[in-house]
């Protein structure tokens, strides 16, 4: 359980507090409500690669990162298809340090040349270190615009390739600044041994004076349901070869993305998931295989992603996973075998609160979805869903219209 | 109210500490146990040591598939049960083999620990080593091994232990594809009989610990003597690095190249450790640094640099590492060279080193932060045989480095001309 209180400014920026009383550290969390899914299919990468202009000093502060460090503390960000996020680590003390730095660069940035010009080659740096310099780095840039069509989410936030980032100029970065880093498109959250009202002073203080922005109304070409399977093959120099499968699936927060979640977990969380245990360890299909899910905001995808082993065809191991995919669509799971995925995303639940950033975190998401107190809300939730339930959703989810398939062959194999 | 964005708020630094209490005690057969009762939930991390890294191995990977092979099946309970009651308590156990000793961490919810407990004592004490279980995992092993070996980054990182400390030295030696074959059920039980017995034990827990905790792991380790009665004996290496210090190893088709550049350094217990850990910070260990500032921030070259000193029990380094752009990999090493050059001869700022030990303070109190990093940090101390008050000194020395003993400690460990330097990729 995570309680936590909750303001809005005057200029409509969401604040939330939770008091821990175990750690020095405080956490403080700043979510912007923007992510790759607003970006324009032709300037791509956008909504990451501002996220690295946030660090090229603010309006009256020339560097974020040096302040911060002399006040102890630690900072980092990330950017997804939904939202850019940045957090703040440091002794309780200097809090206000955090509050100084987040507010002046949700003011107005510093905007110089310089700072677009290094970043922009920073992020082709790991456009090519994370997506092309490494063996099966492509494969999202890949399965993304084969399983979306309609959908921003066809791109991935690295940007679709990397002429969109080098064509960057500062008007647009400029304009999609003032568009999106206003505080009514903000949430802050603030996690430590910390009492509300100083905090609540504080941030008023820092932040009340920033005036909001245009309100934004979130459009985006709903992607239309599959009727038809879809299949990508591609030769590459790697080692072995590797299978993808993806599933479109229900948005965050819904029903139907909680079973999906556990049922992600009947199938390949752990050692002893189905997957796993048959076609790992008892039949040798794969040498590796998991199945997840992305975890979006707007409909996102069910995941398989495995390995066959030596001497094991993408055909056959693609037939054995539909077999258990067919398996789970036709039976029921045992309750023994639900009440262990239960008891699994209970105990990683709890784990997971003994984190005060990844608690700051988790609230800032929850409440950019709508309601911060629905991460309080999950566990019933997961206790809730009954076998028949998980047995109909696999049964619309897993359908063979509904798949996006690649096999990645390697060159050697 | 008015309020001036152009200056600071007030900071403090940190410059004490208040560790919670370690309480050090003994199970019925003399295992150690050192535990720290803190945090808000309900779960406990424990942690097992035993003297059973790389370092004792008598072949390549013995260590590492002796630890992997202990959750693959003990005389009660097969593979599958071990993994289908681990997963029905939602507890994890890791199997952490690094170059001097062997770890098994254990994550439970307090309510299903003793259960957990239970049944890694079954694992660690009565292992099978299945040759059908070792197998597979060696399969899917060699495959992530494969696929690794295709990664500039891994195949630089492998090379370079191998020029600093030679390839006869556990530091230095690599593993190849012949090796994974060559594994047996033998190789692996005779390391297992030897290493993980309660002689060569100790037992670190934190966490919000139930009464009984104690109780649990006497009942479960503490009863007899169980594994080797024979102490360990800690064999003496050579360490026989590459004189030549220039090399490169090119592969085609790369768009980034891997560098790294060091040398041998000291350890945590030698009496320059804390200076040399401020200059390293300042040249290469966090966001700000002269690496960072440089090479990526104002030249671009990488999406990061690091350096740092990397400590093991019997020999330590320093290391620069990063990838970057394979046509601008010549630029970057001669930025790197010209850094610690400058490093040595041009005395930093008070301005620079003091944001760089307030951020160091700043980090420390970090890594103290929630139960499992505060057990992390007792293990460290035990396992390497530090001080009670370490980490206080820690503290207090940082504080205490001026520009002088930047550059003395600069010139001592850090010239780039006596440093390896290995470029995999292009030039």
């Amino acid at each position: 359980m995570i309680n936590f209180t909750k303001y809005i400014l005057k200029n409509g920026l969401t604040l939330l507090i939770h008091k821990d009383d175990s750690t020095p550290i405080v956490a403080v969390n700043t979510l912007y409500k923007v992510g790759a899914r607003n970006e324009h299919p032709e300037k791509t990468g956008f909504a990451h690669l501002f996220e690295h202009l946030m660090f090229g000093g603010s309006i009256n502060i020339p560097s974020f990162d040096q302040p911060l460090e002399k006040a102890g503390g630690e900072n980092n960000a990330f950017t997804n298809n939904d939202i850019t996020n940045y957090y703040i680590t440091l002794p309780k003390d200097n809090i206000e340090t955090a509050f100084w730095l987040e507010s002046d660069r949700m003011l107005n940035l510093g905007f110089s040349k310089k700072s677009l010009d290094v970043q922009r080659a920073v992020v082709i740096e790991e456009f090519k270190q994370s997506y092309l310099n490494q063996p099966y780095g492509d494969v999202w840039l890949l399965l993304k615009p084969l399983a979306y069509q309609k959908h921003p989410y066809a791109w991935n936030t690295i940007g679709k390739e990397i002429s969109h980032i080098e064509e960057a100029k500062m008007e647009e970065v400029k304009a999609f600044y003032q568009k999106y880093y206003n505080p009514n498109n903000a949430i802050l959250v603030v996690a430590g041994n910390v009492e509300d009202q100083k905090i609540l002073t504080l941030v008023k203080k820092w932040f009340e004076s920033i005036p909001s922005g245009a309100e934004l109304e979130l459009q985006l070409e709903q992607e239309p349901k599959q009727t038809k399977a879809r299949f990508l093959e591609v030769t590459r120099d790697v080692p072995v070869d590797a299978l993808y499968k993806v599933y479109h699936m229900a948005e965050k927060g819904s029903r139907d993305y909680f079973i999906a979640d556990l049922l992600s977990d009947v199938l390949s969380n752990g050692n002893s998931s189905r997957l796993y245990r048959k076609l790992i360890k008892e039949k040798g299909i794969f040498s590796e295989l998991d199945a997840f899910i992305t975890g979006d905001f707007d409909p996102g995808l069910f995941v398989f992603s495995g390995k066959p082993a030596e001497g094991i065809s993408l055909e056959t191991a693609e037939k054995e996973l539909l077999t258990e995919l067919e398996l789970i669509r036709t039976e029921m799971i045992p309750a023994k075998e639900l009440l262990k995925v239960k008891n699994k995303l209970e105990a990683s639940h709890i784990f997971s609160e003994t984190s005060i950033l990844n608690k700051a975190i988790n609230l800032a998401i929850a409440e950019s979805l709508g309601d911060a107190n629905a991460i309080n809300q999950e566990l019933q939730i997961y206790a809730s869903i009954e076998a028949n339930e998980v047995l109909t959703l696999a049964q619309t989810l897993f359908a063979p219209s509904n798949s996006s398939t690649l096999f990645y062959r390697s060159k050697t194999a | 109210m008015p309020i001036n964005r152009k200056s600071a708020p007030e900071i403090q630094i940190v410059k004490n500490l208040t560790l919670p209490a370690i309480e050090e005690s003994f199970l019925s057969n003399g295992i150690p146990v050192y535990s720290i009762h803190v945090g808000t939930q309900e779960v406990v991390k424990i942690q097992l040591l035993f003297e059973a890294g790389i370092w004792y191995q008598s072949s390549p990977l013995q260590a590492y598939f002796t630890g992997q092979m202990l959750e693959e099946g003990s005389t009660a309970n097969s593979a599958t049960e071990i993994a289908e009651k681990l997963d029905t308590f939602g507890a994890h156990v890791h199997q952490k083999v690094n170059r001097d000793n062997a770890s098994i961490d254990i994550y439970s919810l307090n309510k299903h620990a003793a259960a957990v407990i239970e049944l890694v004592a079954d694992m660690i004490k009565n292992p099978l080593f299945g040759e059908e279980e070792l197998n597979r995992l060696k399969e899917q092993e060699l495959q992530a091994f494969l696929i690794r070996n295709e990664k500039v980054k891994d195949i630089a990182q492998k090379q370079f232990n191998k020029l600093l400390y030679g390839d006869k030295h556990p530091y230095g030696s690599t593993a190849n594809k012949e090796n994974y074959l060559q594994l047996n059920p033998e190789l692996l039980r005779s390391f297992h009989q030897k290493h993980y017995g309660s002689e060569n034990c100790r037992i670190f827990i934190s966490g919000k610990l139930a009464t009984d905790s104690l109780e649990i792991l006497d009942r479960n380790f503490g009863l007899g003597k169980w594994g080797t009665e024979q102490a360990i004996a800690k064999a003496e290496f050579l360490i026989n690095g590459s004189k030549q210090l220039i090399h490169f190893t090119p592969k085609e088709k790369v768009l980034q190249s891997a560098i790294r550049m060091g040398q041998l350094s000291i350890g945590k217990k030698h009496k320059d450790y804390f200076d040399l850990s401020v200059v390293t910070t300042l040249f290469g260990g966090y966001f700000g640094s002269r690496l960072m500032s440089n090479i990526r921030e104002d030249k671009g070259y990488t999406y990061g640099i690091y350096a740092g000193i990397y400590s093991n029990l019997s020999a330590s380094s320093f290391m620069i590492s990063t990838e970057v752009g394979a046509d601008v990999a010549q630029k970057a090493v001669d930025e790197i060279r010209f850094e610690l050059k400058r490093l040595r001869l041009e005395k930093v700022s008070i301005e620079e080193l003091n944001l760089v030990k307030n951020y160091m303070s700043g980090s420390f109190l970090r890594s103290l932060n929630g139960p499992f990093a505060l057990g992390e940090i007792v293990k460290t101390m035990y396992e390497y045989d530090l001080d009670p008050d370490y980490y206080q000194q820690y503290i207090n020395q940082i504080h205490l480095v001026n520009p002088e003993a930047v550059l003395r400690i600069a010139n001592q460990y850090l010239n780039e001309e006596n440093m390896i330097e290995l470029v995999v990729g292009k030039r």
